[in-house]
């Protein structure tokens, strides 16, 4: 059998809600209508990844961990994974952008695809946004493509609110590019090499 | 270049194009000379792309639509109606941001039979049994709306990060990925309504994609692949509940690790073959020394030649009650 020292057990009461106050905070009640029948999963394996598990599947996970043999230490994954708990602080990756992105209100619209190269979003970059930001929100970043279409880059935390961006310089950065961290969509490329 | 040459000699062909020469013996033993020609001719091509349309994050109209856009051609396959072949891209259809949106999956037209056979249902618990790098699990969740369950195992721990991968990117939600060996599933007491067993196999029907296949396998491994399909499909319809379905599949074209070991777990266990509904060449009843039950007649050849795809043998087999 293959050896791994990986925990996927349910979240301490602790970690849900470190997570939940997350999600209020930054998508409001509404989130909630998407949780109510999920649980909190938590895969250590270092750092402590967070995923979304539904009834279902949490009843299986459970009985693979009282079977004769433990399976649960080879789960790779199970249910959708939406981000890290790193110094008791729910960092958002962008699997959870993706699984929350109805509830993420604030989007940047940006005119360039350098985001998905893991590059900083600048002032000189973004076409619109949905609604004011603060300092330190998180935003869901989209492309506008032909007749209006849009589709979904990643998310990031805004380092300006909106209402600096008149002002602010074009090279400005709102968003910081990650190359080595799920922030945007192109890490699903850079993560299979 | 081959078309223009008149080959009557399909061994002086196999030779010229770099095969071990056994293999064109047991083509020629399987298909006949005629059509060994049209198979080494043909896996000289280069497949069409084909992607498969993700409905579970756009419907199909809209994803279609947004190709339109970037000016890819594309046309309909009439068995799979969730798959495009690729007619014309002028940028490459593995990094638009379609692709990274999970809008559809690059994936071999052959490859999306295995789970169309298998016809998985929202409410099931489904294993697939060797899963990465993913095709065939995201195409399970989609067929599933992604409810139920799909239990995927894979044993090698690199190949389930390109499983991972996929799965978040298509916007899979039910499916746990273990990293095992499937033999090892049985311990854990889990029962199975639908089994898909895409086994490792010696990979002789993917040669178009793989043209190293033509010497870096010799004829005793193949026993050696047999072995090992023959214990993992035990293991699998051991893991499956009385009256469920079982799909064994492999893209080897070699009787050995096809009809030879669906005979031998007809005769061990309680499983019946069922007919697949797809019009494909059958499987066959007999190969050099080996005479296979008139049964494996209901299982399915799909020759690269025949149907413009990767080399294919696919199985459905039920398990009776006790």
């Amino acid at each position: 059998m293959v050896k791994t020292e990986t925990l996927f057990i349910k979240a301490s009461r602790e970690e849900e809600q470190i997570v939940v106050s997350f999600l209020l905070k930054e998508f409001g009640t509404k989130v909630m209508e998407i949780m109510n029948d999920k649980s909190i999963f938590i895969k250590q394996r270092g750092v402590k990844e967070v995923y979304i598990v539904n009834e279902e599947l949490k009843d299986t996970i459970e009985f693979i961990r009282n079977s004769s043999l433990d399976l649960t230490k080879n789960i790779f994954l199970a249910g959708y994974p939406i981000g890290t708990i790193h110094e008791k602080q729910f960092q958002l990756e962008v699997t959870g952008g993706f699984y929350f992105k109805k509830y993420m209100e604030k989007r940047i619209i940006v005119k360039t695809q350098q985001f998905l190269y893991g590059k900083d979003i600048v002032v000189a970059n973004v076409k619109e946004y949905t609604l004011p930001f603060k300092k330190g929100n998180w935003l869901a970043v989209y492309g506008k493509g032909k007749k209006d279409s849009e589709l979904f880059y990643g998310v990031g935390k805004a380092l300006v609110g909106s209402n600096e961006l008149s002002s602010a310089p074009p090279n400005t950065v709102i968003i910081k590019g990650y190359k080595n961290r799920p922030f945007d969509l192109g890490w699903y490329l850079r993560f299979e090499k | 270049m081959l078309d223009e040459v008149s080959y009557t000699d399909v061994y002086d062909l196999g030779n010229k194009l770099g095969y071990l020469p056994y293999m064109i013996q047991r083509f020629v033993e399987l298909i006949g000379e005629k059509e060994t020609i049209e198979l080494l001719k043909f896996n000289e091509k280069k497949l069409k792309t084909v992607i498969r349309l993700n409905n579970l994050k756009a419907q199909f109209s809209e994803i279609e639509f947004l190709l339109l856009q970037k000016k890819i051609v594309f046309k309909r396959i009439r068995e799979i109606p969730e798959a495009r072949e690729i007619v014309h891209s002028p940028i490459s259809i593995g990094a638009t941001i379609e692709y990274l949106n999970g809008y559809y999956m690059v994936q071999g037209k052959n490859s999306m039979f295995p789970p169309l056979i298998l016809d998985p249902k929202p409410h099931e618990i489904i294993g697939d049994f060797a899963a990465a790098p993913g095709g065939k699990t995201t195409h399970i969740a989609q067929l599933m709306k992604n409810k139920g369950k799909i239990i995927s195992i894979e044993r090698s721990k690199r190949r389930c990060t390109a499983l991972y991968s996929n799965i978040i990117r298509m916007g899979v939600q039910n499916t746990i990925v273990i990293n095992t060996d499937a033999r090892d599933i049985v311990k854990s007491k889990i029962k199975f309504d639908k089994i898909l067993l895409d086994a490792p196999c010696s990979g002789s029907g993917v040669i178009i994609n793989d043209p190293s296949r033509k010497t870096s396998k010799k004829e005793e491994d193949l026993a050696r692949y047999s072995k090992l399909q023959t214990e993992l499909l035990d293991t699998a319809i051991q893991t499956l509940k009385e009256g469920g379905t079982i799909v064994y599949c492999t893209c080897s074209l070699e009787p050995e690790e096809n009809e030879l070991v669906i005979d031998r777990v007809l005769k061990d266990n309680d499983i019946k073959l069922v007919d697949i509904l797809f019009s494909f060449e059958r499987g066959v009843t007999k190969f050099a020394n080996y005479s296979f039950s008139p049964e494996l007649k209901k299982a399915v050849r799909l020759y690269p030649h025949k149907t413009n795809g990767e080399g294919f043998f696919i199985a459905k087999m039920v398990k009776e009650s006790g």
